[in-house]
């Protein structure tokens, strides 16, 4: 044991310069690149995230590797024996690691394509949420209820994504079905009163109203409106309280509702299973838009 | 003016600036504002006078490290551009050129002495969009107007300033101006003491061709005192492509 110490203490004394002199260059070059990711971090500013957090890694990971492959160097490892080595080991990984090969390419891809970056809001499947972070083998989001959700980026490429944040405005449409017994035209004029009393809904793209079926309780009514993405949520929820409230007092029969005789009232009462509001066209979506 | 500053004392300080009402109270380091929007009143109403707080008002408390002796109220264009709607589609045919005075409702800018407490629209503006798709385009707010020729025909209120727009038509076809938008982020706020209103630059729209415009913001007549400068500060010609200002 105490030949070993000697032996070891030995040669480091033969030797602590050049290893003093590696670790310097391998600090030396990680400082460089922390300060030249930073640099490119500011410059690049924070009107795009993901291309600045890109960018940001790329400058980092080649300054450092250049600093690895220099304090290698220093230390009296031969680089070439080690990039051969280092060849040979890659095309053993590759096979070994198919996916995340292909994770890595399509994260690649996800990139260039750029169809949605940090801070927008997608959907995938039935996932919704805020993308956190585009990562080379996957995409980091947080949902509404505040799950953190790692989707792999092959996954992304393959399946419909759906980007909610890409544009200002987005069409609230509404499904309502009414008896035949209403007349469409008060149900129209109702429903264009509420649109024009209510300042966030977009005078221009105007509502539409369309009879669009005939069905066997009623007629299906899509009512389309307008406002900004990011109040499109509560502009839904209100527009559905205020066509319930304006059916309610306009007795606007709907299929599905129980009549009740009100014998005190002016008309009959509409007691709803769920009310005038049918439903709404992505009305699954839990998202903020 | 009704933007000079008031006296703050021990009693509530009540505004009534159109559908906006506004109760300010001072107490020991802070400045409490409290707000309503009652669609009731009158667009053109312009009241200030003491009163106490009704139940039911929107409440904020400014916390404030000096003492404040004085409140105003500091007229502004809105912050977004105003889509003007004739109530009449105008039509203006080649090589013709017209003005119309239209009115666009104020914001208002709260100063607890020299502090800004934050700005407040007088109305509350129904929002649009003006642009050929929902993709391309800009939000904005609207507004209709009667489009009057006559400066002497149009009543200005005070919650109101004026702007003259002129339209002129170089192209080759007659121009429907359904609707128009006016970039008051781009203009000044300026008291026109000969009027006794508020106004802003004469905006000039000048269409090119069948594609391109050009608006042109002149200058303000001297006899005016600035108010506001345009909260974006750019030249005072601007090419866009035609869509960009009518429809």
């Amino acid at each position: 044991m105490d030949e070993l110490w000697n032996t070891l203490r030995t040669w480091t004394s033969d030797h602590w310069e050049t290893f003093a002199r590696a670790g310097l260059v391998f600090v030396f070059t990680l400082l460089l690149a922390r300060v030249a990711a930073a640099a490119a971090g500011r410059w690049l500013g924070r009107d795009d995230m993901q291309r600045s957090i890109l960018v940001r890694r790329a400058i980092f990971y080649s300054v450092a590797s250049v600093g690895v492959l220099g304090a290698l160097r220093e230390a009296g490892f031969d680089l070439s024996v080690l990039l051969g080595a280092a060849g040979a080991l890659t095309v053993a990984v590759g096979f070994a690691s198919q996916t995340s090969a292909s994770n890595l390419i399509s994260g690649l891809f996800l990139i260039g394509e750029r169809a949605f970056g940090v801070g927008d809001v997608i959907r995938v499947g039935t996932t919704s949420g805020e993308v956190l972070s585009i990562d080379m083998l996957s995409v980091k989001l947080r949902t509404f209820d505040n799950l953190f959700v790692r989707l792999p980026n092959e996954m992304l490429i393959k399946a419909e994504l759906t980007n909610l944040s890409r544009f200002e405005l987005r069409r609230i449409d509404l499904l309502l079905r009414v008896g035949y017994g209403q007349g469409l035209e008060q149900v129209r004029a109702i429903l264009d009163g509420i649109a024009a009393r209510e300042p966030r809904i977009l005078e221009e793209p105007k509502p539409v109203f369309v009879a669009q079926d005939f069905e066997a309780d009623g007629v299906l009514i899509k009512f389309s409106v307008w406002a900004r993405r990011e109040i499109y949520l509560e502009v839904r929820s209100e527009l559905q309280i205020e066509v319930r409230r304006q059916f309610d007092a306009e007795a606007i029969a709907v299929p599905g509702s129980r009549m009740i005789f009100d014998p005190g009232g002016p008309g009959p009462a509409i007691e709803g299973h769920g009310g005038a509001v049918a439903g709404s066209e992505d009305s699954g979506s839990d998202d903020s838009g | 003016m009704w933007w000079d500053p008031r006296p703050l004392g021990p009693e509530c300080l009540h505004a009534q600036l159109g559908e906006l009402g506004l109760w300010i109270r001072r107490e020991a380091g802070e400045v409490i504002v409290s707000s309503r929007r009652d669609r009731d009143v009158a667009s053109d109403r312009l009241e200030f006078d003491e009163a106490p707080e009704p139940p039911d008002l929107e409440v904020r408390r400014f916390v404030m490290s000096e003492v404040v002796e004085t409140f105003a109220f500091q007229p502004r264009l809105a912050e977004r551009s105003v889509v003007v709607r004739p109530l009449i589609p105008v039509y203006l045919p080649p090589g013709q050129r017209v003005s119309i005075f239209v009115t666009t409702p104020l914001n208002v800018l709260l100063l607890a002495g020299s502090v800004a407490l934050g700005e407040r629209s007088i109305w509350d503006p129904p929002e649009t969009w003006f642009g050929p798709s929902p993709v391309v385009g800009e939000l904005c707010y609207a507004s209709r107007t009667s489009g009057t020729r006559q400066r002497a025909e149009l009543s200005v209120p005070a919650t109101r300033a004026v702007t003259e727009v002129m339209l002129e038509n170089q192209g080759a076809e007659t121009l429907e101006a359904k609707s128009i938008r006016l970039p008051l982020p781009r203009l000044t706020l300026a008291w026109d003491a000969s009027s006794e209103c508020l106004v802003t630059e004469t905006v000039r729209l000048v269409r090119k061709d069948a594609h391109n415009a050009e608006l042109r913001v002149e200058a303000l007549p001297k006899d005016t005192k600035v108010l506001n400068a345009p909260r974006q500060k750019s030249g005072s010609v601007w090419k866009h492509a035609l869509a960009a200002l009518w429809s």
